[in-house]
């Protein structure tokens, strides 16, 4: 998954809570409104009716008593459409009383009305008759008493009707008290559980992008360290690929990268492997064979023959010794130089090696002293490697001190590393050269010999050996230069392992 | 099986022939091979009394050329010295595990060589 689809997703994840009380907070309320509302509304409305029809009576008896007196058909006819209209409303109020003691009630006016409707009737056929008087009559005394007992019964409805409203008004009133707690509680609830989907919304939203973070992290700090380690010329492992987001990819082309790398490290190992055993071998074969010439391995050499051959041999080691030097500074710019690592007393390693050197020492009428500050510092190298660094300061100080002058190795340990000091009372390097000495090629001091690399393969040794060396020199006083070596058990840098 | 007959197994032509030359001056017989297969070879054919076999070598590596020498029976007691460029501590011990007799490191002056492997065949005519 890309990042930002996962990134979308941890935001989505809070907006999807939110939503959801949302929704569930409007179903809530909707629920509460539409509970406890028709039954008050329909009372009333049966009790405006109820009224209605008990003036309405009154008035339709009026009206046929006009209609009997005065034959007016007008008057008839506003009668029987007010009876009718009576008649309906009777049915509609049946559908809006809601107790069985109004239904009786409604009953009962409903058969005395019909009675009514009746002795209507009976008076308008008395009266198409021609009989006005009896029909007048019959109204008068039949009519009248159902009339009032209609009035009554419709009275009694009435009450029955109001209290059944009261009643409904006070469970209404009620209704409305529990609303309100309802309403309250449905707040609360509501509240909690927005603050509740809130601190939910916030925590899966944090554990979202903390998931995406340290994910991220993790990788980023595996391939940094990574990086560093192939900085550093180690080449492991490939990195897992994790994820198929950028980071992942990242790790492919990390991948792709080191692979590449170590490729041309392989190449560039063997590349010097081969050129230094095509120049090598020659030339150890000329200077062996230059050599036993000298020592008349093949017979009396004349004075003119052994100058020549003398030249051959001096030559030829030169030349060895150049191939060496550069093979060595090339292979340690590379970081190939293998080193054969090993824990070894400094201090020994160093008094044995200018033993070596003394004779050439006193040749030049130079003194070569030994200090050992610190019992035994040990170093964990390359001993060969360690040699080829002292051999190369002594030499170099040997060579710019003048006869009478002397050298001194000096040897302390500190905490942390270990410290070979070469000081001499020679010409000194100039300032403005000084910080150029460990380039290649560059000699403070031309025409007394040196190939130009000495000091550039002293430094690429000690860098090698995880250490450093430096100089400090007075012009006309002499030079001192410092190797140090990190000490004790702390692992150096990861150097190519040893070739063959 | 004559004292003062050797073989030299090295891929470096001209440090062959510098060998040769100077082990015939001490009055050697010197047979040479640029590989270890020839190598291998020509110690069964001859039985030398002694044989200088590089380490770095194409084709055959030069463990491979002494594991070959001490599976022949007639090849167990000659005096087989390696030599190598690398002086590490652990390619000698495998030599010598191997059943190298000495191990030498290069550049070495000839002389010398010369010198181990007199003293070498001494021992074995002692032995």
């Amino acid at each position: 998954m890309r990042l930002p689809i996962k990134i979308f997703l941890a935001c989505a994840l809070v907006l999807l809570v939110l939503a959801g009380v949302a929704v569930w907070s409007l179903v809530e309320l909707a629920h509460l409104a539409s509970a406890e509302r028709s039954v008050t509304v329909q009372t009333a409305e049966a009790l405006r009716l109820q009224v209605g029809i008990r003036e309405a009576v009154v008035e339709a008896s009026h009206l046929e008593m006009r209609n009997l007196v005065f034959g007016d058909r007008e008057y008839a006819a506003v009668s029987s459409a007010r009876a009718a209209r009576i008649a309906q409303e009777l049915d509609r109020v049946e559908e809006l009383v809601t107790t069985d003691a109004e239904r009786d009630a409604l009953k009962q006016a409903a058969q005395a009305f019909n009675d009514f409707r009746a002795i209507v009737v009976r008076a308008r056929g008395l009266r198409a008759g021609g009989d006005v008087k009896r029909a007048e009559e019959l109204m008068r005394s039949a009519g009248q008493p159902i009339v009032t007992r209609v009035v009554s019964t419709m009275d009694g409805l009435v009450r029955l009707t109001q209290s059944s409203l009261d009643r409904s008004q006070t469970e209404a009133t009620a209704a409305l008290g529990e609303t309100r707690t309802a309403i309250e509680r449905l707040r609360a609830r509501t509240l909690t559980a927005v603050t509740v989907a809130m601190v939910a919304a916030v925590l899966a939203a944090l554990a979202g992008t903390a998931t995406i973070a340290v994910r991220l992290t993790r990788s980023l700090r595996r391939l940094s360290e990574a990086t560093k380690a192939v900085a550093e010329g180690a080449f492991r492992e490939p990195l897992p690929i994790e994820s198929k987001d950028e980071v992942g990819e990242l790790a492919q082309s990390f991948n792709r990268m080191v692979e590449r790398l170590r490729e041309i490290d392989q190449l560039k190992e063997q590349f010097y492997t081969t050129v230094s055993h095509e120049l090598r071998s020659p030339l150890n074969a000329m200077r062996e064979s230059a050599r036993l010439i000298e020592e008349r391995a093949a017979g009396p050499l004349t004075a003119k023959q052994e100058r020549l051959i003398s030249i051959m041999h001096r030559s030829t080691e030169r030349l060895l010794r150049l191939v060496n030097e550069v093979l060595d500074l090339s292979r340690a710019s590379a970081g190939l130089l293998p080193l054969d690592r090993g824990w070894f007393d400094a201090a020994a390693v160093i008094a044995r090696t200018l033993d070596e050197l003394r004779p050439q020492a006193e040749q030049r009428g130079i003194a070569l002293r030994f200090e050992n500050g610190t019992g035994a510092p040990r170093v964990f190298g390359d001993q060969d490697r360690i040699v080829q660094m002292v051999v190369n300061l002594v030499a170099n100080a040997l060579r710019f001190t003048p006869s009478g002058g002397s050298v001194t190795v000096r040897v302390h340990a500190t905490e942390t590393d270990v410290r070979v000091l070469v000081e001499d009372t020679g010409a000194g390097i100039r300032a403005e050269l000084l910080p150029h000495v460990f380039e290649r090629f560059r000699q403070a001091h031309s025409g007394l010999g040196g190939t130009g690399l000495g000091l550039a393969i002293v430094r690429a040794m000690a860098e090698a050996h995880g250490g450093r060396v430096t100089v400090e020199s007075e012009e006309g006083r002499g030079s001192r230069f410092t190797i140090t070596l990190p000490q004790g058990a702390q692992t150096p840098a990861p150097v190519a392992a040893p070739t063959r | 099986m004559t004292d003062k007959t050797i073989l030299i197994i090295d891929n470096d032509e001209a440090l062959v022939d510098v060998q040769s030359f100077y082990f015939s001056e001490h009055g050697y017989t010197v047979y040479t091979a640029l590989d270890g297969d020839e190598g291998v070879e020509l110690a069964v054919r001859h039985r030398p009394a002694a044989i200088v076999c590089d380490v770095i070598m194409r084709n055959m590596h030069g463990f491979e050329v002494l594991q070959a020498l001490r599976r022949r029976p007639e090849l167990t007691r000659t005096v087989v010295i390696m030599t190598s460029a690398k002086a590490y501590k652990g390619d000698i011990a495998r030599a010598l595990e191997l059943g190298a007799t000495d191990y030498v490191v290069k550049p070495f002056r000839t002389d010398e060589l010369l010198s181990a492997v007199e003293r070498h065949l001494a021992a074995a005519r002692e032995a």
